[in-house]
């Protein structure tokens, strides 16, 4: 019943760039109708393991299985029911939209309309537009057009929203929610724990070529045990003070601007540090108070940040 | 043989054939002993029996055929580049003066150097005929007068065009830059752009893809032949055969050629901008695209003879009897064919669509 289930599947992934192992030995499965996330920091091996499910890529061992059959590699057979949003996404000048749309759909055996494609990334009146001239959020948008041309079973959408602005992100997230609706299982990259936590219905977190957490990602922000982050600016800090605040506050963080104090009784853990500073004479800027997020999960596990 | 070693020494190139025409008399008189065109039969039959004989080869007329019909001939085939000379024997009686006529081409080295040693072959042949007949004495040879059989030299292709000279070598050259400039700075600006990268996500083939590109050169390449041609023919009134299967081959295999070595280029260069205007301007220039390079010398003569456009622009030219072959024809699709070969080894392991190098 559950093999029936999964879309795709690795077992003991493994891939080297020389001496250096991108992805190293992991296994994990997508399973149908899901929005499946790999959340890691650039370099944490996430595009080798799209790349190598997009057949871009070769696998050094392992095995891949594509819906239950156990493929050497993604061929031709299996691009036709593959959808891909590549990292870096350019266009041939000169070309328009409608264009470049019947350009792609003639690579695939059966293919959406363009009318339909542009309906479903509200891009229609851009059809007669030049790709160059469009803007950075609509050519994200168009380029998820393309993804979905031969109708897919999968979609890889490599780092969506990089380089998008807040608006343009939101609506694109808002597209790939559609999408989820429609039936389509989703893989994602990331390494925006807000849209991993936004967008996902189960996450693994890699670094360094490998797993090192997964779960849906409620679940792994309960694991973390605290239910509020109090978070201030390290400005004004001596190391003596940070010493201090770290006998009482075991799970503090620390990064070049921020302190990060994770607590779970939170009116007690704040008045206790308001008044700590206060006889301390040490003065708290910028306060926030917010619920525990992906990228503490991160830390957690990591001692690092997402974008370190 | 005498009058051959004392005409040519051992200055003539082991590789270099005189294609000449000896258009002799109707009548018999050649097959008489005592008539000039049966001495001067004999001297070529000589020369023909000798060892030099491998410079040379000479064309007669068939028995069946006429002297006009065969003189207009090769005249034909000397302003084809298919002969180096024409030598037209008048029916000569023993004793009165005569004129030989030779049809040269002005424009050919080769020509001329025929056209010199045959003058030279006919005056050693006047100084023995005099000597034979007590004339002179070889003693008194610079002394006593002799008779002359006077030479008029013709030129034919007094019409030779430099534009037809040209037009092989612009065709080359744009076949060149569709090689070079499509494959290399297109595509591996689309290569860098993951444009590539893209399409090959999709059930498409890099064999499809490039099946394409390669029928969209094609197709280019035959406009640009067909532009060339007429913009050379309305503005320079040029008169040349490209239809001939020689040219077309060459034409093809110049096509494959530059194909192949963009492919090369774009298999092992990575900053493909300066690289291809570092190649494409050399090999045009050192490839006698526009000019003669048979007569560089040093490296620059070693640059040239590496060329494949060198040869294939010889072969092109010779093809349509432009401009006679200063190379073999044997070199000029040999020459070419290895870097063909090559480029397709080399490429075959070295070329990838992905910028990461993987393919």
């Amino acid at each position: 019943m559950v093999e029936n289930n999964k879309a795709v599947e690795i077992i003991n992934l493994e891939k080297s760039y020389g001496s250096l192992k991108a992805v190293a030995g992991i296994s994990f499965y997508v399973k149908k109708g899901q929005i499946f996330t790999l959340l890691g920091p650039n370099g944490a091996g996430k595009t080798t393991i799209i790349e190598i499910l997009e057949g871009l890529k070769e696998k050094d061992a392992g095995k891949i299985k594509f819906f239950g059959e156990t493929v050497a590699k993604i061929s031709r057979k299996e691009k036709e029911e593959i959808g891909v949003l590549l990292q870096k996404n350019n266009y041939i000048e000169k070309i328009k939209v409608k264009e470049i749309i019947k350009m792609f759909s003639s690579f695939y055996k059966k293919s959406l309309s363009t009318a339909d494609i542009l309906k479903k990334i509200a891009l229609e009146d851009k059809k007669d537009s030049f790709v160059e001239d469009i803007s950075g959020g609509q050519q994200q948008r168009l380029s998820i057009g393309l993804a979905l041309i031969n109708d897919p079973k999968i979609l890889y959408l490599d780092e969506p929203t990089t380089g998008l602005d807040p608006q343009a992100r939101r609506k694109l997230w808002g597209l790939i929610k559609d999408l989820k609706k429609a039936g389509k299982t989703i893989f994602l990259t990331t390494h925006y724990m807000e849209e991993a936590e936004k967008l996902s219905d189960y996450v693994y977190i890699m670094d360094q070529g490998k797993i090192i957490a997964d779960g849906s990602p409620e679940k792994l922000i309960d694991n973390l045990g605290q239910e509020n982050v109090i978070v201030f600016e390290k400005t004004g800090f001596t190391d003596s003070a940070i010493d201090e605040l770290r006998e009482t506050y075991p799970g503090l963080k620390i990064t070049e601007s921020e302190i990060s104090i994770y607590v779970k009784d939170l009116s007690h853990s704040l008045t206790e540090l308001i008044n700590w500073a206060g006889e301390k004479e040490i003065k708290i800027d910028n306060l926030k108070i917010r619920r525990p997020n992906l990228e503490d999960v991160f830390i957690e596990l990591t001692g690092k940040g997402l974008r370190d | 043989m005498t009058i051959l070693v004392l005409i040519f020494g051992g200055q003539i190139e082991e590789n270099v054939t005189f294609r000449i025409s000896i258009v002799s008399p109707e009548v018999e008189e050649t097959n008489t002993v005592n008539s000039y065109p049966a001495i001067i039969n004999t001297v070529f039959e000589l020369i023909e029996a000798s060892e030099e004989s491998r410079w040379f080869q000479f064309y007669r007329k068939e028995e069946n055929q006429s002297r006009s019909n065969f003189l207009q001939e090769e005249r034909k085939k000397l302003e084809q580049g298919e002969r180096e000379l024409v030598l037209v024997i008048p029916e000569i009686e023993w004793g009165a003066s005569a004129q030989l006529e030779i049809y040269r081409q002005p424009e050919r080295q080769l020509s001329l150097i025929a056209a010199d040693m045959i003058t030279s072959i006919i005056n050693e042949l006047n100084k023995e005929i005099n000597i034979a007949e007590g004339n002179i004495s070889r003693d008194e040879l610079i002394n006593v007068s002799s008779r002359e059989i006077a030479i008029m030299e013709s030129e034919s292709r007094s019409d030779f065009s430099f534009a037809e000279f040209l037009v092989p070598g612009i065709i080359l050259f744009s076949f060149l830059i569709s090689g070079l400039e499509i494959f290399v700075e297109k595509i591996s600006s689309m290569r860098a752009r993951e444009i590539l990268k893209r399409y090959f996500a999709t059930p498409l083939r890099a064999v499809e893809y490039f099946s394409g590109i390669l029928g969209f050169i094609i197709l280019l390449s035959i406009t640009q032949v067909v532009l060339i041609y007429s913009w050379a023919k309305i503005f320079f009134d040029i008169n040349l055969a490209i239809f001939r299967p020689e040219f077309i081959f060459y034409m093809l295999f110049s096509l494959i050629v530059s194909i192949a070595l963009g492919f090369l280029l774009l298999s092992i260069v990575k900053n493909k901008e300066s690289v291809t205007q570092a190649v494409i301007y050399p090999m045009a220039f050192l490839g006698g695209m526009f000019f003669e390079v048979s007569n560089l010398s040093g490296v620059i003569s070693l640059v040239a003879k590496i060329n494949p456009m060198y040869y294939l622009v010889n072969g092109m030219r010779d093809a349509l009897g432009i401009y006679p072959s200063p190379t073999p024809v044997l070199l000029n699709i040999l020459v070419p064919a290895i870097w063909l070969f090559g480029s397709i080894i080399i490429s075959s392991y070295k070329f990838s669509w992905n910028p990461g190098g993987e393919s």
